[in-house]
């Protein structure tokens, strides 16, 4: 097999990485760039642990193979908080308990991010679909949406 | 990690076309489903995997007076977020509204929905209501296949390996009410166990034309050519599409035969039909 170089934007830094194509974006970030904060869970699509941003839209890093992020713009969870503080998703999660074991946290967040990004004041409905894709075996899902929907009143000022 | 593979990254669809004539070649578009492949090591050792996903000749949605024409990497969110979609083929668009999550959303792609040919594939029983046709094109030149005799059986299609699927072409239904319906078992991240799409033609309270295709009912999605026929010059009523669901339901144990789950589907899929004519009757009606 032969190796390939990849460019990639990973949280506003430039990246290369030498890799065989067989390996996929969640390993790049995990294993070659130690940002072991976007976490693997079923590693098939199904409980988005490993949710990160691709050129702005949330993506299963599972699911994508490392050749297909050449030239792409990702966001991490590492990738969020600025010079040192929280960013707002973040704090609220804090605020509203919105984790136990944090394992869903950084792919819960990045979803939740996208969601914003596209829809700044998103009813309880339109938030249950935004994180749809992102399983939490702790919360019951409650404080989760309490801490968006108090994110999203942060994000409108 | 993923079974071992080589990579190329095509300039365009006729580099692609060449590239596919080698053995062992795959296309990808959003991965969704072929990662999934990769992952269990499911493909011939050492494939070629043939990216497409940034070939904007094969993104695009143009419309002409009768035809909707779609590029195979239309993902599932944009189809959901058309307007020309929602129009269009609104039970299209409600379909990829309902598909996976909205990550599989933004990568999963029109193409690779139909080409995967999975019987419970979301798109499908709208692509069928719209007697959809599918461009594919080989380095040797072009046919087009009726969606309704693309499909062969479960995951098996009449696309060759050398070829690509190019362009879906959905026919306009002017004046026609939709319905559709979809019973999962959990609202994300399932395989839809019934799906089905249908569409009303009224005249004067009487049913000009009838159209409805079932998903996850048989090895193959269909179009219920009994029912529908039956249905003409009906008048609309709930006990005409009460009738219609059973006899949907007879064609789809015709097709599949009894199986275990039979007793289920059988008055599951009747109930279905039913509301899906019920909610298409009552747009029809404006
Ligand atoms: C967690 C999860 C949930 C899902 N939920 C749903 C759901 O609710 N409903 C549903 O219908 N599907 C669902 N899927 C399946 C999948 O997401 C869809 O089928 C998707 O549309 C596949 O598109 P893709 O671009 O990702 O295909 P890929 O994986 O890139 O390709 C799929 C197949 O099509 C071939 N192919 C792709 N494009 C072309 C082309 N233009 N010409 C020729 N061959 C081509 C590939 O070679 C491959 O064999 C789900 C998948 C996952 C992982
Ligand atoms: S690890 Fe990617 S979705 Fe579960
Ligand atoms: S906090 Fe434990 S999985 Fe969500």
């Amino acid at each position: 097999m032969d190796k390939i170089r990849l460019h990639l934007t990973v949280n506003e830094t430039t990246v290369e990485v030498e890799t065989t194509p067989n390996r996929r974006l969640l390993d790049i970030l995990r294993d070659d760039l130690d940002l072991t904060g976007t976490k693997e869970g079923c590693g098939i699509g199904e409980c988005g642990a490993c949710t990160v941003l691709m050129d702005g839209k949330a993506v299963n890093a599972c699911l994508v193979i490392a050749p297909q992020a050449e030239g792409k713009e990702i966001l991490t969870v590492e990738g969020l908080a600025r010079d040192g503080k929280l960013h707002p998703l973040q704090q609220a999660f804090l605020e509203n308990f919105a984790f136990q074991c944090g394992f869903c946290t950084p792919g819960m967040l990045l979803a939740a991010k996208a969601l914003l990004d596209r829809n700044s004041n998103p009813s309880r409905d339109q938030i249950r679909e935004g994180l749809a894709g992102v399983l939490c075996r702790c919360t019951g899902y409650i404080q989760i949406f309490e801490a968006v929907e108090a994110a999203a009143k942060e994000w409108q000022k | 990690m993923l079974q071992p593979f080589s990579y190329t990254c095509p300039k365009d669809t006729e580099e692609a076309l060449v590239l596919l004539n080698n053995a062992g070649a795959r296309p990808i578009a959003g991965g969704t489903d072929l990662v999934i492949q990769l992952r269990a090591k499911r493909l011939p050792s050492n494939p070629l995997v043939v990216d497409l996903s940034h070939l904007d000749e094969l993104h695009f949605l143009a419309e002409t007076e009768n035809q909707l024409k779609l590029g195979p990497l239309l993902t599932h969110q944009e189809l959901a977020d058309s307007p020309q979609i929602q129009q269009g083929a609104p039970l299209l668009a409600q379909a990829c509204r309902r598909v996976g999550t909205p990550q599989i959303r933004e990568r999963g792609t029109l193409g690779g929905n139909i080409v995967h040919a999975s019987p419970a594939a979301d798109t499908l029983p709208p692509l069928l209501v719209h007697d959809a046709f599918f461009t594919l094109q080989s380095a040797y030149g072009t046919r087009s296949l009726a969606a309704n005799s693309f499909f062969r059986a479960p995951y098996q299609t009449e696309i060759s390996s050398a070829e690509l699927l190019v362009q879906v072409s959905l026919q306009k239904l002017f004046g026609f009410g939709f319905g559709y319906q979809r019973l999962i078992r959990r609202q994300a991240v399932g395989i839809a166990r019934l799906i089905v799409a249908g569409a009303l033609l009224l005249e004067a309270g009487r049913i000009r034309e009838a159209r409805i295709a079932c998903g996850a009912a048989a090895p193959t999605v269909f179009r219920a050519h009994q029912a529908e026929s039956w249905l003409a010059g009906k008048k609309c009523g709930a006990e005409i599409f009460r009738k219609a669901g059973e006899l949907v339901s007879a064609e789809m144990i015709e097709r599949s035969g009894v199986r275990w789950s039979t007793p289920y589907k059988q008055p599951v899929l009747a109930t279905l039909v039913k509301r899906a004519l019920d909610q298409a009757a009552a747009i029809a009606n404006g």
